[in-house]
Order: C-alpha cells, then structure tokens, then sequence
C-alpha cells in the first residue's frame, strides 16, 4: 500500500517534468495584409511630418506661416528635443514601407500578397513613398544613414536589422552622404516609375493617395524628382539636368486632378492633424504670421516708427484672394498677423491675431497635399527662364485648389507683376502654404521669399480696429544660430543618436561645417 | 457609527459569563545552571494574556481564576517551561538556557520551517505585530525601514505605487521586484502605470496588484535573497517576500475574538515652497498701454485691470492691495463683469488649503477556533476612507477563511480562501498631465488665485468656471481646468474583485516521509474607468479597462526527515505546473460624448475605439532540496530546479538552476557565557529566468486607431523579437556572520553580497535608423554587491521597563559591467520635455540620470555664460544615480508597564532625482525662487541678480571634456524673469539645476499604546483591550531641496525611478486605535 502511492506520487512528478510548447502570439498576425501595412505606414508618414509638432510648430513658424499666439520658442527658432525624434518615426515607417517589399518578393508570402494588387506595382510604389520620406529626412538633417532597395551601395546602413540574422545585423548605421542619397533617391523614383506596370493592378485597398492608379503614381514619382533634381541643381547640374529632361519626358503633373494628396476621415478619430489639435485636443496654439499676412495683404512689415517697412512685397498693394481661405477674419473682421514675439509674455498681450482658416483647422477629412501640380508649374517657369505661362498657371492651379473663385483669380493673374525670379519664387512660397517643408527646402536654396522678417528686427504690428500699435524685436533663442541674421539651415540630430549610434554619428557631425547645429548648411545650400 | 453598535452588541451577546473565583499562585524562577534568580521572566497563564513577570529577586505572584490550568514561564534565550497548576499555591521552577531559541524556527521557501540556526543564508523576520502598531494602508510599505537589503520607495499617493528592491536591480531593464508569496500563493503584483505615468509623463497612479492584501492580519514577514530564494526559481531571481497571515492552528481547544477599530486623518503638510510677491501673467508696461502692470478693458462704460487670464505663468505685477483687478472671478461666460474688482493680493486659500483632510476607518474582526484536530479562522476588514483630495474616496473590504484538520491520523487537509474587494474614486493624476493638480499648482499658474473663490467652479448653466479663461470675454478653459472640476468631474475610478487561496493535502507515508499535494490559486478582475467631462480644456471622452488575471499552481511535493546519530536529514522534492494567463479589454470614446454625463462607450461621438490583448505562459517545474546537519553546527543547504518555460524558444526553454549554502556555528565550540550564538555562514546560487510572452516571433500589431478609410491598418512592432533567446542567469555569492550576545542584549548580523546577472534578456535600444527601437537579445551584465547589517538588542530590560531598539543598514552598489558590443548607454526612459534622461551605462552605476551639466572652472566655480545664465556642457553627462548610497531604518520599542511606545526612523542617504516641476515651476515663476531677493537685499524681479559663478572662456575637446580659462568673477547680471525662464534647458542651460540629492530622514512610525489586561479590566469578557495612538510618516528632515521629496518621484514600481514629472503634496496620518481580545 505504501509503496503505491509512493508510485502515484512519482507519476505525478513524471507528468510535471513534461515539456512545454511556446506560445506563440494569439493577439497579432505573423503575415499581415501588405495593403495594411502601406495604409498604416503612409497615413504615418503623411501624420508624423503634418502634425503641430514637424509641420507646426517646426517649419509652419519657422517659415512664418503661421506664429505661435502664446508660447512662441519654435518661432524664434528654439526646437525642442523631442521634436527632432520625429526621426524615429521617419525611420519606422521606413521599415514598414520596406516590409511591403518584403511581403511581396519573399516566395512564402508573394502569392498571397497578390490578392492586395501586383506584387511588382506594390513593390514600386512603396519604393516612390520611401522617397518621399527620405528626402524630407535629408533636407531636414544631412547626412543620414540610409537605405535603397535598387542600390547595394554599401554605405548605405539603415534598416538592416529586421529579418537579418544576428551577426549581419548593423545595430550602428553608418551616415550616407547627402551626394550619395540624392543620386539614389532620384534613381529610385526613375526606377519605380519605369517599373510601375499599367497592365498590373495598382494596391486595391489602402492606398488613399492615387486608390491603386499606376499612371498617377508614375505622375507623381517624375514630378518628385523634378522638385529633388532643382534642389541638387546649384552642386550638380548635369545630374539634375539628366533627371530633369527624363522625368519631363516621361510625364509629370498635368492639371490639379493629378496632385498627390492624403485625404484624412471625417472622424474625430482618424481626422487630419491640425483639425485634431484645434478640436480633439483643444489647443489653439497658432495664429496666421505677421510677414505671411502682410504679403497676402500686399502690404509690408512695417519697423517700429511705422512709417519704414522693413520688407519689400512683390506684390503690393494686391490683395491675395486666397487669404480667406488660408485665414479666419479675426472678431473686428480684419487680418492680421501674430508678431513674432521678444517672449511669450508679449505674443500674451496680443488678442486680436487671425486664425488659419477653417478650411484647415475645423475640417476633418482636410486633404493634406504631398506635391501639387501648382509647384510643377513654378518650376518649369524657373526652368524656362521664369516663362510667364508656366508662372500664370502656377498661380491658377493654386487658387483652383483652395476654391478661389474663377473671377477673383482672372483678377489677380491681370493684377500681379510679371513672371521673375523674385514674383515665381514668392508666389511658389505662397502656394506651398501647408507644405512649409518644401518651402523651407526653397528657401535655403534661393533665398526666397524675401518677405520673411529676419531675426533681429525691430518691426510693429498695428491692429487695424483701432490703429494701436505694438512694437517687437524678433530675438531668436538658440546661441548656436544667434550670429547669422537668417533662417535655421537644418535641425540638430536627435540626442539618442549620440548615445545609440555615437560613433557614426560623429562621422556626420564632423562633415558638417558648422558641427551639429542649426547653423551648418547642406550640401546643397549653396547660395 | 453604524459599526460601533454591532460591535457593542456582539459584546454584550459574549458577555453573559459568570464571575469565578479566584486564587494567588506565588513562587520563585531560578536559573538550572547557575541557581541564580531570573528577573524578567513571563509567567503567563497558558491560553490566557493573564501573566506577570518575575522581579528582580526571580518572585513573582499571579492571581488566577479557577478554570487557569497551566503556567508557563518563557524568558528569552531560555527553554519555555509548562507547569500544571493543580492544587498548588506555590510553583517554583527552573529554566534550561537554549541558545537555539533565541534565534527561533522561519519560514523558509516553499514554506518550509526550518531553525534560524541552522540557515547558510540571511533572512530576516518581521513580525506583523511590530507592522501594524500603526494601521497600514498596504502591506509593502509598512516594510520600511525594517529589513537590511530591502529598499521600498512609496509614492504615498492614495493606493498607489511601492517599488521594492531586494539587493538591488538586477535587469536593466524589466521591473525587477520580487516574488510575493501569501500563504504558500505566488501573488501577482503587477502594476499597470504605463510608461508615460512612470516617467513622469502625466496619468494616474493605480498602484501595485499586491495592495489588496489586508495588513492587519499579517502574522509575519520573511524575506528571502540570494541563496535562500533559488528554490523558488525563475520568480526568484528579485528575492522573495513571504508572508504568513494569522491561522488558527490545531492542537488545543480554543475560541478567540479579536476586534480592532481605528480612525485616522491625513493631511497635506510637505510641498514646494511657492513665492507670495507677484500674480499671474505678465507686467504689461506702460508703453504698451499698461496701468499698474494691467491691460484694461472697457466693458458698459466701466474701465477695469485685467490680469492675463489666459497666461498660465506668474510673471505678474507686485501684490498691492490698493490696485483693483477685475480677475477671473468677475467675469461671466461672456465677459459680462458679475463682482467687481478685487485688490491684487495674496490668496487667503492657498494651495494646501485645496486639500481636505482625510479621514480612515478601519474595522476589523477575526475569530479562531481551534480542538486538537481542526482549526478554524476567519477574518473580516474594513477600510473607509475620505481622500485628502476633494472627492476622493476608497473602499477596501478583506475576507479570509482558513482551516485545517486531520482527517484520521494521516492525512490533513487545509485550505486558506480570500476574497478582496477594493473600491477607488479620484485617484490623483500625477505628473505633466491635463488633469494633474501637481503640474497646475506648481509648475504652470497663477499665485494670486484663492482656492476658496475657486471652489464654486460651475456657472448656473453648468459650464466650467475656470480662472485660466481665452479671454474676458471667453470663459472657454485655456490650458488648465479648474482644480475643482478636474477633482469632481474628470476622476476616475477602479475597482478590483480578488480571490486568493490554496487547498492542499497531505498523506503521511512513513513515520518520515510525507507527500502533498497543493494549489495555489490568484485570480483577480480589475476594472479601470477614466472620464473626461463635458466642458473640460481636453476633448470629452470616457474610457474604461478591464483586466481580468489568473495564475494556478499545481504543485506536488515528498518530504523527508530522518536523524541518523549525530546528522540531521531533510529532504523535499517535488514539481510544479504555474499556469498564467492575461487579458485585457480596452474602450474609449473618440470625438466626444453625445450627452453629457453619461459615462459610457456607447456614448461616444465617433465610434469607439476598442483593444484587446490575451497573454498565456506556462512554466512547469521539478525542483528539491536536501538539509543536512551535524550535531546542529555544521550545516549544508543543496537545491535545485529546472524550467521549463512556454515563453522561450523550445529548444533553448528549459534551464537548470541550484543554490548551496552552509553554516558553522563556532559559539557550540567555544564556552563563552557572553556569546549565545557565533555563526559564519556561506552561500551561493544561480537562478535562470525566462521573459514576457511573445518575444520569441515577429508579428504584426493593429493600428490602435482601426481601419483607416475603410481599409485595415497592420504595422511591424518597433520592437523586434528574437528566435534565439536563452534563459538569463543570476548568481548571488554571499557571506555573513551572526552573533549574539548576553541573552540577546546584544545582537549583530552581517552579509557581504555579490550579485551577478548575465545574458540579460533585455529589449536593447538600437539607433531608430536601424528602424526598430529595440531588439531583444540576450546581453548585458550587471553587478551588485552590497553589505546588510543589523544591530539591535535590549539595552534595557528590568521588570518594569525594556527598551528594544534594531537598525537595519543596506548599502548596495549596482554596476553595469557591460552592455552589447560597443554600446556605451541604453535609455530606460526619457524624461518629459527631453533634459534628462534615465540610462543604463557601462561602467557606471546602474540608473544612471544623464542631464546637461554646469560647466566649472577649476576651482569648482561654476560658469556663467555672457549672457548671465549658467553655461552648460553641450553633450549629456551622467549626473549620478537615482539610487542610494544606503538606507539606513532605526526602530525602537519602550515598554513601560502597561504603557509601549515604538517609532521607527527611515534614513536615506544620496541617490539623484529630476524635477520638471522645479524646472517649471522657475520657468513661470511660480516658486519662491523666482521672488527671491539678490546679494544687494533687492527683488530680483525688480534689480536683477547676479548669479554666482565666473566668467571665463571655455574650450571644448572632441570627448566633451572642455577647459576654462581666463576667469573672472561673473558680474552680468540677469534680469529675475530671465534667470528664471533660464531654468528651461531648451535655452542651452544646465538641466542639472533642477537635479537634486534624494536624501531623507523620516520618521515612519510611531505609536503610543496602553494595555488593560483581564485582571485589570476585572472582565471575564475580555481578554485584554489595547488603546493607541499612532502616526505614518510625521516629519521629514534633510531634504536637499525644501519641499521635494524624493518619494514624491515614484509613479510605479519598475526601474523608471528618480523622475518627478508633476508631484503632489506629501501627507502625514495620526490615528487612534483600538484592540479588543475576548
């Protein structure tokens, strides 16, 4: 008797010595819908570099479109830690954008990912999205590691990590410079549209920029490497030039049904940024800026004995019509600018600025544009010797996307000067109202618009009610850019790359001119 | 009320007893050795409190009744003796000296007794007497200070979070908090604040899973480390806390009830010190149309001051009580002037004043019952209370059953059942969040403003009435709500429903073997439910979670114990299967609520969004351990245990630990009278420890957002698994010595430890541009060593008076030895806004704060740029590490005939910590500081300061070292409202300014009691009735910042310490208890 239950006893301990499966994740899919994972990926990168911190508080200011009503550190062009970790972001959607290509070239998941468009069309269209955001990244820092799917470029390092084994993988990306990326992002959009087949089915979900259209994806990589191949023109021209001639003849935009542009929902939920900012988190952070204003007023900035404006508007004494749709009037039913405030205590005392138009704040499903063809046609006035055509119908297709009506524009196009470099170029400013990115791009390669008030003025703004005026000092924060008396040439590496990838971070840094700062210019930047 | 009349009533039911005669026993105790009398002794009628001690001539004289029927006489460091009474009116007795009992039996792992003596590792005991002399709000906590090795951090927020560290961190990353064991149950003790809460990020501290557990009816406490614990597995690895509850245990026939009752109230006493001098917003000058400071606005005719409303900074004009503002609470939804202008003075109702003093009842009863073959309890609490902020409120109620019996002469059966029921509402947001009160009375906000005026925060319409308006004439909230309405209207509440126990058997097979069979069961639904009301700054919203955990047990043992001549055998091997299984259901609202103040996801504007999230693990085990003793002074500990994990790969899941440990008792050598015990000991072990679930595949999560335009929306985690994990590895050497002396007068222990964790499974951060923020590897070591000592003893013990008195020292040192290849640093978290950051570096302590240091010349001056702010290193630099050098907790207790008082002092010294609310709170002038008076004795507001410090030229070299050189004495001086905005390390300052040193001493406990026993009750009803006072945490001294404390930085129990985001007042508690025995 004893010894049977010493025998259950050791059964029961045999039975608990068992093995044990792993579990693997119930929660999560380990092959995903590669449309799913481009919608995801996209409606990030289009979030991450349009929200008020990238879009908003970083370029929006820093090109005075807008100015921040009470805590203005970003307009005088102190930036936040945080907002250049937006890098991480970029970098993860990179990722995502390469996981596409990866579910549609590894044999095990191709075939199934052809339910979702062709594998070859999903593949090319991920890689024009790649870029997209490369190139946002490269005008933002410089150098930075990177990562093509046509080139085996070796010192391109980035995403070289997921699905590598572990000795392959590089943990401490290298730098790319910013020669190598350009060349390479201007080949990958020549590849990518070549390679787009009309005669294959575009993404047949999840793509909410051109629903799965081949020829307007094709439409939209050529005229992209028309806007990189004018930026790299003042360092190489014959690799622009080549760029230029080919996507011109292989097609560009044609008309505004051809723009690129994010179409976000009407629910609280998935809304676009800025509707998000204004009404789900309640912050009215920014107000229209006093230059932007001014050249929409077709007045000038006026320094502090208001009877001496200190910038010169092209087109003064012409009010720009689309200035009721990029504003809100403010209550007394004027426009008027937010300075750009000495401190916060004087952008306080300022109640009676105008907001950016409901159009852009109270609309959910806002379209927020990648490219437009407005901006194709600006350039091919430049690349025309500013052609007056081109720039007439620049300045169309602009109004014409915002709703302007048809005679308020036959009006304007009669009124404004004509087409130079001063009139294409700050008309181009004006139109890339909402992709300040690109307007900063322009403005660290030409120098224009020239409306912009430069640190260290002494300016005044008067409210029209009843004529009071306030005199400012645009004091800009930062000691490292405090010396030059213009704009921010780029934005400091993020901290974690100091500390996660120290070494080769150095490397860039020690390419810079002026170090890690905000006053090193780019490769490009030249003038 | 209603709880005092029942317990009066039960009183009265158990009170029909009759008066019995009585009779006097005198008689003398001596000692066997010597024949010396022994004053001291306890001479106690068994089964009663009924006692007396000897006097100093070894007499002693008890009046007993008739039904007393045995005496027994204890003395510490002698063998207690039991003697019948009979007939007899006189009992002398002698008393054996026994050196094993000074030291006493523990509870070991898996619940195994064993003599303290015999043990080749450190555990320390407490019991849960000592714990509850002041009523505790959890468990945790009241450990502080009472056991070396053991660090606890308590945020002190109303049920919140406890971080306990046993010898130190040992994963770089993970929580690193040990294993919990109640009654043999492996206790889950999570804690849910997520990241952005423990950083400092703003959200609402829901506090440790182990909270529910019901202080008062902890029997004792033991805690494992190192060698002791490796039985327990891969738990193990953190230490192990055990605690036994109170049990009714079999032998005797007996009926025990115990009531308790106490009330207490807490109050806010230790915050920032705020200035007094200015209000809110900005001056305006003259020249920009300012009048005192003011803008104005004509409104019907009338031209008043207005402050900047919309302005949450306190750069305002000077307090002057002869210039009226027409303030926030003038105006009426639409800037219609309802009171008039008031003058622009300091508040009569300041912050603290927003604070209510909270009230606590505790009740509690528990009732025993024991024969020779049973034994029965069971325990009920209460706990109700009023929260120190307005509205807050908890509800605790515990339920314990628990029996045992013998069921024929081999098998006995137990089982031990709980159920917790745990009620929270207006649980303070803390850190930089909308709705975090800390943030909105210290960092950001105006100081004229009267908590008093604030407190009618509705307009008649319902709307908020806040100070911090868009504008006059737009009562629309700008950034903060009003405290009021953030307190009433945005709270959230929770509420957890726990059941806990074990059933077990045992069968005895032979005279020395047994075998048993044992579950253990925790399983607890937690409901979450957060609201953000109509009206509120943030966009309305409402959003609840629920968490629903179980974890089972099913273990199955032999035990063996035989005595061959001189060696002692005990033996124990067995196996276990621990199931465990998580899930979670998430809901929010989005776009706002369709009608207010219904708070439900059905009430959601857009659709709702919805999450959910299911975990399973399962870990099975075979484990054993062998005891071996010689002749009691030798002594060898063997065990090991392999695992076998569900969450590793399935040919690298299973891993083998052991532990060995031994001790040489040399005082059973030596004939010292002065020396009870001299015992060296020795240790070592090595426990593996597996990971979280699903880090092994790479998947694809949801979009938390849904679909996106009618299309599904799928990412890859930015953190990337790995399929070739291994199980990590700790090993703990330790050695240590014991000595008592003069029948425990004087006791010693020490413990050297060195505590070695390699193959780190950690989630390693990767630079972004690798497009992953983490990848989880096997890498890393991280070594602590660290000394434990306890000194304590009874300086004074006569008939009337003794005096007990114990300090617990922990010093321990984390080093992380090594990271991953070249790394040289890995985040574990970035603090809000980015200044600071909390790192695991090599070659520094672990927990290291990275900040932006000043700049100092060689003489140590600090340098000031020429701009009159302190200059900064332009890279991070590590500024230290949050944890201290050492804790040190001293606790004593009087006994004064009737009368014991205890308290207990909680020492802290060094460790770092980071304060944004510093950091804000002199950005927008809200601290003292900011008001303060320069070297010349004027405002600095008005004359400007010149900081301290020199000018110089720095240079800087490629590694970030720099040298200063030409130096001067600083004299620019700085305006005050730029020295204070230059407190914000955006503007290239020091963020090391608003570092400070966590050092503290406070006083834990304290409590005053008296005692009645029967005899002086001239009750046959009670037994014994106990009064008291009591406090928690009265006073704090030598803080290196006044006002922050550095427990006001805990916001969750894992390894993101050291980081205030937004902190709320520390309280002190002072009560009054009562304990009845019948």
């Amino acid at each position: 008797m004893k010894i049977f239950n010493t025998i259950i006893v050791l059964a029961l301990l045999a039975f608990t010595a068992c093995d044990v499966d792993y579990e693997s994740n119930p929660n999560e899919p380990t092959t995903p819908p590669s449309s799913a994972v481009f919608n995801h990926a996209v409606d990030q990168i289009m979030t991450d570099t349009r929200d008020v911190w990238f879009s908003g508080r970083f370029t929006t200011v820093t090109m005075q479109y807008w100015q921040q009503s009470e805590y203005g550190d970003e307009d005088r062009y102190g930036y936040r830690e945080s907002m250049r970790e937006t890098w991480a972001d970029f970098y993860y959607n990179l990722e995502n954008l390469r996981k596409v290509i990866q579910l549609n070239t590894d044999e095990a998941t191709a075939a199934d990912m052809q339910a979702y468009g062709s594998n070859n069309n999903q593949i090319q269209t991920a890689r024009i999205m790649m870029a997209y955001q490369f190139n946002i990244m490269a005008d933002t820092w410089g150098d930075i590691p990177y990562y093509s799917y046509g080139s085996d470029n070796e010192a391109f390092h980035a995403l070289q990590m997921g699905d590598i084994p572990g000795d392959e993988q590089i943990l401490e990306p290298a730098y790319a410079t910013q020669e190598a990326i350009y060349a390479d992002i201007l080949n990958e959009l020549k590849a990518a549209a070549e390679s787009l087949s009309e005669a294959e089915n575009g993404f047949q979900q999840g793509d909410n920029i051109y629903h799965g259209d081949v020829a307007l994806w094709k439409k939209f990589a050529n005229s992209l490497r028309l806007r990189v191949a004018l930026k790299i023109s003042d360092v190489n021209a014959s690799l622009a030039n080549e760029h230029i001639d080919d996507a011109l003849s292989k097609g560009v935009f044609e008309s505004n049904a051809d723009n690129a542009g994010f179409t976000y929902e009407s629910s609280a939920t998935n809304a676009a940024p800025m509707y998000t900012s204004w009404n789900v988190d309640n912050r009215s952070d920014f107000a229209l800026g006093l230059s932007f204003a001014q050249l929409l007023k077709g007045e000038n900035v006026m320094g502090h004995d208001n009877s001496n404006p200190i910038t010169s508007n092209p087109f003064s004494g012409i009010t720009d019509p689309r200035i009721h749709i990029y504003a809100n009037q403010n209550s007394d039913g004027n426009y008027v600018g937010m300075p750009i405030a000495e401190s916060s205590d004087e952008a306080a005392t300022i109640g009676f600025e105008s907001l950016p138009g409901d159009a852009i704040i109270n609309t959910p499903d806002y379209t927020e544009y990648l490219m437009e063809y407005a901006e194709v046609e600006f350039i091919l006035s430049e690349l025309n010797g500013w052609d007056q055509g081109h720039y007439e119908a620049g300045i169309r297709a602009s109004m014409e996307r915002w709703g302007v009506p048809a005679d308020d524009i036959d009006a304007y196009i009669d009124a404004v000067p004509a087409a130079n470099e001063e009139n294409v170029r700050t008309q181009k400013y004006i139109a890339l109202y909402l992709q300040p990115h690109t307007a900063w791009q322009e403005y660290r390669r030409t120098g224009y618009p020239q409306t912009l008030i430069p640190p260290f003025t002494d300016y005044s703004v008067t409210n029209p009610a009843d004529g009071a005026s306030y005199n400012f000092t645009f004091s800009p924060i930062p000691a490292e850019i405090q010396q030059t008396q213009d704009l921010p040439y780029r934005m400091k590496y993020p901290d974690q790359e100091y500390t996660l990838n120290g070494t080769k971070n150095k490397e860039a840094r020690d390419r810079l001119p002026n170090g890690d700062t905000q006053a090193s210019k780019l490769w490009w930047d030249v003038n | 009320m209603r709880k005092f009349t029942i317990l009066l009533a039960l009183m009265t039911f158990l009170g029909v007893n009759s008066v019995l005669a009585q009779r006097t026993i005198n008689g003398t105790v001596t000692s066997a050795e010597d024949g010396q009398a022994i004053p001291g002794v306890q001479v106690v009628v068994k089964g009663t409190t009924i006692g007396t001690t000897t006097d100093l001539d070894g007499n002693y004289n008890l009046t007993v009744n008739e039904q007393a029927e045995i005496l027994v006489f204890k003395f510490v460091g002698m063998a207690t003796k039991e003697i019948e009474i009979g007939n007899k009116t006189v009992i002398n007795v002698t008393l054996q000296s026994q050196v094993m009992d000074i030291e006493g039996v523990v509870v070991t792992a898996l619940g195994i007794s064993r003599e303290k003596k015999s043990l080749g590792y450190s555990v320390q005991e407490v019991s849960g007497d000592d714990m509850n002399k002041a009523t505790q709000n959890d468990a945790i906590s009241s450990l502080q200070g009472r056991v070396s090795g053991v660090q606890i951090r308590s945020s002190g927020n109303m049920g919140g979070s406890n971080n306990i560290l046993i010898r130190g961190a040992t994963a770089i990353t993970g929580d690193n908090q040990p294993l919990i064991v109640v009654d043999g149950v492996p206790m889950d003790n999570a804690n849910y604040n997520d990241i952005n809460t423990q950083a400092g990020g703003g959200g609402t501290d829901y506090g440790n899973m182990l909270n529910d557990i019901d202080p008062s009816e902890i029997e004792s406490v033991s805690v494992l480390k190192g060698a002791a614990a490796a039985l327990y597995g891969s738990r193990a690895a953190n230490g192990v806390i055990l605690i036994e509850t109170k049990k009714a245990k079999r032998g005797k026939e007996a009926f025990d009830v115990s009531f308790t009752s106490s009330v207490d109230f807490e109050e806010k006493y230790l915050h920032p010190n705020l200035q007094n001098k200015y209000g809110g917003g900005a001056i305006i000058p003259d020249d920009a149309g300012g009048v005192d400071g003011f803008q104005t606005v004509t409104v019907d005719g009338q031209t008043v001051k207005i402050p900047q409303m919309q302005v949450d900074e306190s750069w305002g004009p000077r307090y002057n009580e002869n210039v009226m503002v027409a303030q926030w609470d003038a105006w009426g939804p639409e800037g219609q002037l309802i009171n008039d202008p008031r003058p622009w003075v300091a508040p009569e109702n300041d912050v603290l004043d927003f604070y209510n003093t909270g009230v606590s009842l505790t009740n509690s009863i528990g009732v025993s019952k024991t024969g020779e073959e049973y034994g029965v309890r069971f325990h009920y609490s209460n706990v109700s209370s009023d929260g120190t902020l307005p509205g807050s409120e908890r509800a605790k109620n515990n339920f314990k059953l628990s029996g045992n019996a013998m069921l024929g002469s081999k098998i006995t059966v137990n089982a031990n059942l709980n159920f917790a029921k745990t009620y929270t509402q207006g649980r303070p947001e803390i850190g930089y969040g909308d709705n975090s009160l800390g943030q909105k009375f210290y960092q950001w906000g105006q100081r004229q403003l009267d908590y008093g005026l604030l407190e009618d925060y509705k307009y008649e319409d319902g709307t908020q009435r806040t100070w911090n308006r868009q504008g006059y004439n737009n009562s629309t909230p700008q950034y903060a709500d009003n405290p009021y309405w953030i307190a009433y209207e945005n709270r959230p509440e929770d509420e957890r429903n726990r059941f806990y126990g074990n059933v077990g058997l045992s069968y005895q097979i032979l005279d020395n073997l047994s075998a048993e069979g044992n579950i253990y069961g925790d399983t607890y639904n937690f409901y979450v439910r957060e609201r953000v009301a109509v009206g509120s700054q943030a966009q309305p919203g409402y959003e609840e979670h629920v968490r629903a955990f179980s974890e089972y047990n099913y273990e199955g043992r032999l035990n063996y114990n035989n005595k061959f001549d001189k060696v002692n055998l005990q033996a124990v091997a067995g196996g276990n299967i621990r199931d465990y299984r998580y899930d979670r259901n998430s809901g929010y609202t989005s776009g706002g609520l369709v009608v207010p103040n219904v708070y439900s996801l059905t009430n959601s504007s857009g659709n709702p969004i919805i999450g959910d999230y299911t975990e399973e693990k399962q870990v099975n085990s075979l484990f054993g351990n062998v005891s071996l003793s010689y002749d009691g002074f030798l002594n060898l500990d063997l065990s090991a245990r392999n695992d076998w994990s569900s969450t590793l790969p399935e040919d690298e899941n299973s891993y083998f630990y052991y532990g060995a440990s031994g001790s040489f008792v040399f005082s059973d050598l030596l004939d010292m009278d002065a020396m009870n015990l001299g015992k060296i000991r020795a240790g070592y072990s090595q426990v593996g420890n597996d990971t979280d679930p699903y880090r092994v595949g790479s998947t694809y999560s949801y979009n938390g957002d849904g679909t996106f335009q009618d299309a599904a929306r799928l990412f890859i985690s930015n953190q990337l698994p790995n399929s070739e994990l291994r199980p990590e590895q700790t090993a703990t050497t330790e050695f240590g010595l014991d000595l008592i002396f003069f029948e425990d007068r004087l006791n010693f222990s020490a413990t050297y430890f060195n505590k070695a964790t390699t193959d780190q499974i950690i989630p390693l951060e990767v630079s972004k541009a690798t497009g992953y923020a983490t990848q989880v590897i096997n890498a890393g070591e991280m070594v602590n060593t660290g000394v434990e000592l306890t000194l304590g003893g009874d300086p004074v013990r006569t008939d009337d008076f003794t005096w007990r008195i114990m300090a617990n020292l922990t010093s321990t040192k984390m080093t992380v030895e090594k990271l991953y290849r070249d790394l040289e640093a890995i985040d574990i978290v970035r603090a809000p806004f980015g200044g600071v950051f909390l790192r695991a570096s090599e070659g520094d302590e672990y927990g290291q704060l990275w900040g932006y240091d000043y700049i100092t010349d060689d003489n140590g001056n600090k340098v000031v740029t020429p701009g009159g702010s302190y200059a900064r290193t332009p890279n991070l630099t590590p500024l230290g590490s949050v944890y201290p050098d050492f804790n040190l907790g001293i606790s004593n207790n009087f006994n004064y005939k009737d009368f014991d008082m205890s308290f207990l002092f909680d020492i802290q010294q060094g460790g770092i910590f980071y304060s944004l609310t510093h950091m804000w709170g002199m950005y927008s002038g809200m601290l003292e500081e900011t008001a303060g008076v320069n070297a010349d004795g004027n405002e600095i507001r008005e004359d400007g300061v010149i900081l301290d410090g020199v000018q110089g030229d720095v240079s800087f070299n490629e590694d970030g070292s720099y040298e200063v050189t030409n130096t001067s004495e600083n004299d620019v001086r700085i305006s005050g409202r730029a020295n204070g905005a230059f407190a914000y390390h955006a503007y290239g300052t020091p963020s090391a300014q608003s570092v400070f040193e966590a050092n503290y001493v406070k006083l834990r406990n304290f409590s005053l009691g008296y005692t009645l026993d029967q005899e002086q009750l001239k009750s046959q009803l009670f037994k014994s009735v106990r009064i008291s006072l009591y406090g928690r945490n009265l006073f704090t001294w030598g803080l290196d910042k006044e006002g922050f404390d550095p427990e006001m930085t805990v916001a969750g129990s894992g390894n993101i310490q050291g980081i205030d985001g937004g902190l709320q007042p520390m309280s002190r508690t002072y009560g009054f208890k009562v304990n009845i025995n019948l």
